[in-house]
């Protein structure tokens, strides 16, 4: 871990693993990642955290294109299309890195949203790390059926896929969050609370965001 | 998976009642679960009393529970959207049903 994160003024406490979730998104999002620096993440969180809130005033050092693109993401995901998607290419910006704005907004919004449900104030963002992105390809990543590449059919595990460190966050949050892959197939687990509690919730939230998945 | 788990559990609850507010879900805590969702997903001032009412209903430890499923499905959501994952058949009919409320 590299910088020790708060979660100030909650009015209720996170289990421990869910704490423990959010400290190693934090760790992640400040260091370099596949396609983009650690400075660049932590902006791209940023972004996303202010388009969330309405904000769309300051792109957070981003090249005003993907700080657009960005804000699509937290606010208007179910507008993008493949086209769009592929028109990054006029910015320099691949498909691929596309893949991991896409985790980063997503996470981003994932923990915002979780700590605010406890009554606590917005974590702060770490200090980014210096350092190059790996570029590390995914070998088997194609595109199929979704605007992205996967490695397999397109689906909600193998969405991130073609950037394996991105697919490999998601998991890690999703399980600190609400349930691991391997916990998926469990109907009747309790983890604090039943699973059609949990399903209720993320019915309700899938409904407000109009994705009809 | 809802309707899978509320079958699981031996659950019943109207579905109806995700997409309209007037309607009674059903279980005890459901109702308290439906208000604190839609405040924390649309950000109202509503977001405090939700919370504290969902508290009273089903416990602290078990409100943090539901803010981190909220939480992970604004992930999901952003994420299988900006990707462009279509949905599978097997979720066809529960979307159809919602869609049609």
């Amino acid at each position: 871990m590299t910088e020790a994160f708060t979660i100030a003024d909650p009015d209720l406490p996170f289990r421990t693993t869910m704490a423990a979730g959010i400290g190693r998104e934090w760790d992640r999002l400040s260091r370099p990642g596949t396609w983009w620096s650690g400075a660049a993440r932590v902006g791209v969180a940023a972004t996303a955290r202010d388009a969330n809130a309405g904000i769309s005033d300051d792109d957070h050092g981003l090249d005003p294109a993907i700080a657009g693109m960005v804000r699509r993401i937290a606010t208007d995901a179910h507008g993008i299309d493949r086209a769009d998607v592929d028109a990054l290419a006029e910015v320099d910006t691949s498909t691929l890195a596309y893949v991991e704005l896409v985790g980063v907004v997503a996470r981003t919004t994932a923990v915002d949203t979780a700590v605010r449900g406890i009554g606590a104030d917005p974590i702060p963002f770490p200090t980014p790390i210096e350092g190059e992105p790996s570029h590390r390809e995914v070998e088997g990543a194609k595109r199929r059926s979704a605007h992205v590449p996967t490695v397999g059919a397109a689906g909600a595990v193998t969405a991130l896929t073609a950037v394996a460190d991105e697919a490999a966050a998601q998991s890690d949050l999703h399980g600190a969050l609400y349930l691991s892959y391997d916990e998926m197939g469990d109907l009747t687990i309790v983890k604090d609370i039943p699973r059609w509690q949990m399903e209720l919730a993320a019915t309700t939230t899938s409904w407000l965001n109009h994705c009809v998945y | 998976m809802l309707r899978a788990s509320l079958v699981a559990s031996s659950t019943a609850l109207d579905l109806g009642a995700i997409v309209d507010p007037s309607r009674a879900p059903g279980p005890p805590g459901a109702a308290e679960i439906l208000d604190f969702t839609r405040a924390l997903v649309r950000r109202t001032p509503e977001l405090g009393a939700a919370r504290n009412r969902l508290r009273d209903a089903i416990g602290d430890a078990a409100t943090a529970a539901v803010a981190g499923s909220v939480g992970n499905f604004e992930m999901m959501n952003r994420l299988l959207d900006a990707t462009g994952v279509p949905t599978p058949s097997s979720m066809a009919e529960l979307t159809d049903e919602l869609r049609a409320r």
